[in-house]
Formats: C-alpha cells, structure tokens, sequence
C-alpha cells in the first residue's frame, strides 16, 4: 500500500453567517495516497473548488482536520501555510493564469525561484526538461500571448510539476480547452502521474475525463456521494 | 527556503519595466523635482559663495580685528599696539594666512565744485594686495601711491573726475577742527560692492597722516585665512581662527567672516529651508504619484498575487515585492534627478547666470555688481536628495502594498 499523504477528517466549510450561510462542504473525510490520480466530480455548486482549495492550504476549514502525513495543519499560520503550499503542493488553474510578463520558460522557472533555489543554470535545465516533458520545447521563449490556449495549459502544468511536488491540484483544467486538447492535456497529467509517481487531484465536468482517473470522488451539496477507485 | 530578495527584486524589476510609460511618467515627477532642488541649492551655494568671497576680497578679509565695541563704520577707534599684534599673529594663524593694517575714516571729497561724503582707506599699497583684490579692480590708472588715490568708479562718474585730476580731501580731526590736503586721481576702481564703487577712497598711510596726523591710527587688522573650497568649511575656519585669535588679544575684537555676514547667513539658512519646503512638496506630490502606481499595478495584477501566493510566497514576501516596487520607481525617478540635477549644476558651474543686467543700477547689498553667480557642486545636496525620493517612494508603495498581502489568495484567483 502506498503511503498516505493527505486526509481530511470530518472537514465542513461554511461561508457566511446567519440568514446568509452556505454550506460548502460538509463532514468530508477522505485519504489521498503518493501517486493517486484522482478526479473530483460534481454538478456547480457541488464543493469542487472548495475541497481542493482546502487541500491546497488556499482556504482553511470551518471545523474538521486536514492532516499532511500525519501532521495536523490547523494551528498553522499563514506563513506556515504559504510555506507548505511551496515545498509539497502546485496547482493548476481553469484560466492557466500565466504570468504575462515572464516567458514560457521563467513561467516555469518562477516555483523554483520562490522556492528559493539560487544556481541560476540548475534551474533554467530544470525548467527547459519540463518545457520539453510538456512538448513546448521550441515555445520555451514564447510569452504566453503567443501561445494557444491548450500550450498555455502545457506550461501551466510544465509550472505545477517543476519543483516535484508531492500533489498537484487542477481545478478544471480543461474547462476552457476544447475536447481534443482537453483529451491530450489529461493524457499529459496521467503519463506524468505515472512517470513520476506525482499525486494529481483535479476537478472536472468532463465524463471523457473522469474515465481516465483511477479514483472518482463524487460530491453533491458538499457532501461525498460515492468514491470509487477504478483500474485506469 | 525561501524567495530570497534578489528573486523579488527581479520579479519587482519585470514589474515595473512592464508599464513603462507608468512608471516613466510617475517617476519624472521626481526626477523634475530633484533636479530642480539641486539646482536650486547649487545656486543658493554660488550666491552665497560670491557674496561671502566679495565680502571677504573688497570688504573685511576672513578676519578683521578692531578695538572691543566698535562700529567699524562709523567709530574709529585705534588699535593699541598693532605692531605687538602682528608680530604674534604668525603663531596664531593658518599657515598661509595673510594680512594687512587699514585705517577707515570719513572724508568729503571735493572736485572743487561739488563736495560729497567718502569712506577713506589709508592702506598699505602692497601688503594691502595679499589680502584683499581691490587694487585688481583698478580699471584706468595705476594703484595706490603717494599722492595718488583710487577712488570707486561711481563716485568719480559722481563727481565728474578722471585720472589725473585733482581732488580735496577733507577730514575731521579728534579735535574737531578739520584739516584737507589735494591728492591726484591716480586711478579709478571698478569695485564690485555698490557701497564702495560710490564711496570708497583708498590713499596712502603717509597721505593719510598729512590729513589726520601721525601716527596713523590702525582702525583694523585685515586678515585673509587659506581658502577653503566648501563655503562652511571656510566660514569654520575663520570662527575659530577668530576665537583663537580674541582668547590671545583680548583688548581686540576679532570678527569673523561669518560674524560679519551673521545677518545674511541667517538669511541664507532661511532660504535653505526654504528649499527645502520645495523638495518636500514634490516629494509629497511624488509620493502620492508613487502610491497611486503601485495601488493600480496592485489591482491589476490580483490573480498574479493569487498565483505568487499558491505557489508559496509568504504574506510578507507579497508585500516586500511591492514595496520594491515603490521603491524601484523612487530609484529611477531619484537616479534621473540626480542625473538631469547634475547636467544643471556642471551648467551652472561652467556658464552661470548673469543677474547684474537684470538689476541695473540697483544696490544689491552685499551683492556684488555684475553679478554673476556660478553654481557650486554639493555631494551633500545629490545624496540627501537621492535618499529623500527612494526613501519616500518606499513610504509611499507601504499601503499598498500592505493592501497586497492580505489579499485573500482564493479571492485573487477568482478576481477577473
């Protein structure tokens, strides 16, 4: 059995208070292992982008644990939490959200650079290998005006797995591609998943893609209706 | 780890490169503001340069010494012993020091037509040289001589006299009764203190005691300290030459130059705040210039903040990285002030401004006629200004960049 990384214990979220209260996610308790790939489903509303967020140390809960192998995260603060979020966790964005001014290349460099990794050439190979892992290699000095949405996605995730982390959150990732490059961008993530043993937990509508995921945790009304892991 | 500095700083640099003409334009209000209060204080020096060097060339020396308590223009009270004074003046002085005996009284000259009231100098026609310039403003003729006087330019165009000619001189003797010998117009002075060009005389010690007598009363000792090239530093040393000098005598007064000039110089320090007053305003208008750039390149880049902060930078570093920000369009804005302030005063010092046509005839005081003021070089004004426009664009970015990192990170990545 492969290790556990992350679990979330009886985690609710409610925004607003009184009359205005919504309930995002209610007494979640779920387990990720290193190496999962795994999609969260569900119609709007469901509490996709609200778990995933609270995985991500983006959002806290309201009640309940989230544990990074074995470590309880409640009590940490927000540099505690930033730090966290730079050493084991990278996202993936609906809208890419690239930074414009930065090429493809410093894109990809800019996890490092925050990381704090100073031996400018170890970064720019390690940046230009991922360009390459991604098929961007001839696009590494392109500013991501130049570039398609589907590459932007490319670089978005080259950024996500630069500086190795233990789990990459994607939160609809193929919501604005359409369905062949959204098709290719998932194959991408699974050999990645594969190659590299990286956890990938994303968000999606697509049924096309939920047929790639080892793993499918269902939500409605933030509550888990079914998990089912699957042989992908 | 974490970001180190430098990789904030680069991320900072790319922002503010990124909009550059928000940046240019934010950071040229500093750059005029700086430029001009350098200028401005370069100018302030120049003027305060000549009028202390006129004073100092035409006047009064670096030092004068004179008997305790008197007016040296309207008393004339000898100097006990000047002899005694002068021997031991070596010994207390600069290396280098100079100085000269001068007796100042008040005549009527006569072109034998009109009379009109003068301030004579009985001088010492060389030593007089190693002090003051006077005799190099000698336009036509020669300097003093026997039986030879100079007289300022205005008050022989006053009396219609030319070299050559000859004038009464009249004095009143500590008797009273008044005595009056002819001297001839040996030459005319084209001295730069209006008061002087219209009443100054200069004669000869023997010319001077054939009209009041000998001896001849010594009213003061002139003295000329080693010039120093900043104007503070000259006005030090001659304060403290000075205090050495009436701790040794103490039957005279020693008055410094800056003693003598107290009055302008407290002028001067006015106009220096005055200056300052200035640069405060424009780095006030600067300053909220600077908080406007980095409020908007705040909002405009939430969902970069959003991002920065997924992939781990810290609250603190969020702000830091803005505050660079701030502080990198005070650097160029400084750095372009300085630059463009330079480019002024290396004007200013090799052409000047000439404001004696603008004035005409009037007089200027302690300003000389003709005057030209030259800039003077001020590290001091370069490097306070410079540390004043980084030091208040980084004050100014604080807020908003304060504002930056407490931004919810979720709601960064949501904003549109």
């Amino acid at each position: 059995m492969a290790e556990i990384i992350l679990s979330l214990s009886d985690v609710t979220k409610i925004y607003g208070k009184g009359e205005t209260e919504v309930i995002a996610l209610k007494d979640i308790d779920l387990v990720f292992e290193q190496g999962e790939f795994a999609a969260v489903v569900g119609p709007s509303g469901s509490g996709k982008t609200t778990l995933l967020n609270i995985i991500g140390c983006l959002d806290s809960p309201t009640r309940g644990e989230l544990s990074w192998r074995g470590a309880p995260m409640k009590s940490m603060n927000r540099t505690q939490l930033a730090a966290y979020r730079r050493m084991h966790v990278s996202f993936v964005f609906q809208s890419y959200n690239l930074i414009p001014v930065l090429t493809v290349a410093e894109n990809v460099e800019m996890p490092l650079l925050i990381e704090g990794m100073h031996d400018r050439t170890a970064i720019r190979e390690r940046a230009l290998s991922i360009v390459e892992m991604v098929g961007l290699s001839d696009k590494a000095n392109r500013y991501p005006t130049e570039l398609s949405g589907g590459q932007e996605q490319r670089v978005a995730i080259a950024r996500a797995l630069v500086k190795k982390p233990s789990i990459v959150l994607a939160d609809e990732p193929t919501a604005n591609l359409d369905s062949h490059t959204a098709g290719e961008i998932i194959k991408l993530m699974r050999e990645i998943n594969e190659k590299t043993q990286t956890t990938f937990l994303f968000s999606t509508h697509d049924p096309r893609i939920m047929e790639l995921a080892q793993r499918v945790i269902t939500l409605r009304d933030g509550q888990i209706e079914r998990d089912e892991r699957g042989a992908p | 780890m974490k970001a180190s500095s430098s990789v904030l700083f680069r991320i900072a640099a790319r922002n503010v490169l990124r909009h550059r003409r928000r940046t240019l334009i934010t950071a040229i209000v500093l750059t005029v503001g700086i430029a001009v209060f350098i200028m401005f204080q370069s100018l302030l020096a120049g003027m305060d340069r000549v009028t202390i060097d006129t004073a100092i060339d035409y006047d009064s020396g670096s030092i004068s010494l004179r008997s305790p308590g008197s007016d040296p223009l309207f008393k004339n009270i000898a100097i006990k012993e000047p002899k005694a004074i002068k021997d031991r003046l070596p010994a207390l002085l600069p290396k280098g020091s100079t100085w000269t005996q001068r007796t100042r009284f008040y005549v009527q000259v006569s072109n034998w037509i009109d009379e009109t009231p003068a301030l004579a100098f009985a001088v010492e026609p060389e030593k007089d040289k190693e002090v003051f310039k006077t005799s190099s403003t000698v336009q036509s003729g020669a300097w003093v001589s026997p039986a030879k006087a100079v007289i300022g330019l205005d008050l022989a165009k006053d009396l219609g006299v030319r070299i050559g000619d000859l004038i009464a001189v009249t004095a009143i003797l500590p008797d009273g009764s008044l005595n009056a010998i002819e001297l001839e117009v040996g030459g005319i002075a084209d001295l730069p203190l209006f008061s002087l060009s219209q009443q100054a005389i200069y004669l000869s010690a023997q010319d001077a005691e054939a009209l009041v007598g000998a001896p001849l009363p010594v009213t003061e000792i002139d003295i000329r300290i080693p010039p120093a090239s900043r104007l503070d530093t000259l006005v030090a040393q001659s304060d403290a030459a000075a205090s050495a000098l009436e701790k040794a005598f103490s039957v005279i007064e020693a008055m410094s130059i800056g003693e003598a000039m107290r009055d302008y110089l407290a002028m001067r320090n006015m106009k220096s705040k005055f200056a300052y007053i200035v640069v405060v305003i424009v780095l006030l208008i600067s300053a909220v210039g600077i908080f406007n750039t980095v409020l908007m390149s705040m909002y405009s880049r939430i969902r970069e903040i959003g991002v920065l902060a997924a992939y781990g930078l810290d609250p603190g570093q969020i702000k830091r990285l803005f505050s660079l920000e701030g502080m990198l369009i005070g650097i160029i804005g400084s750095a372009g002030g300085v630059l463009l302030g330079a480019v002024f005063v290396w004007w200013l010092t090799s052409r000047g401004i000439a404001f004696g046509g603008m004035f005409g005839n009037l007089d200027l005081g302690n300003l000389p006629k003709n005057l030209l003021i030259k800039g003077e070089w001020n590290p001091l004004a370069f490097i306070q200004s410079f540390s004043f426009g980084v030091l208040v664009s980084w004050l100014a970015s604080l807020m908003p960049a304060r504002k930056a990192s407490h931004i919810e990170v979720t709601e960064a990545l949501r904003f549109v």
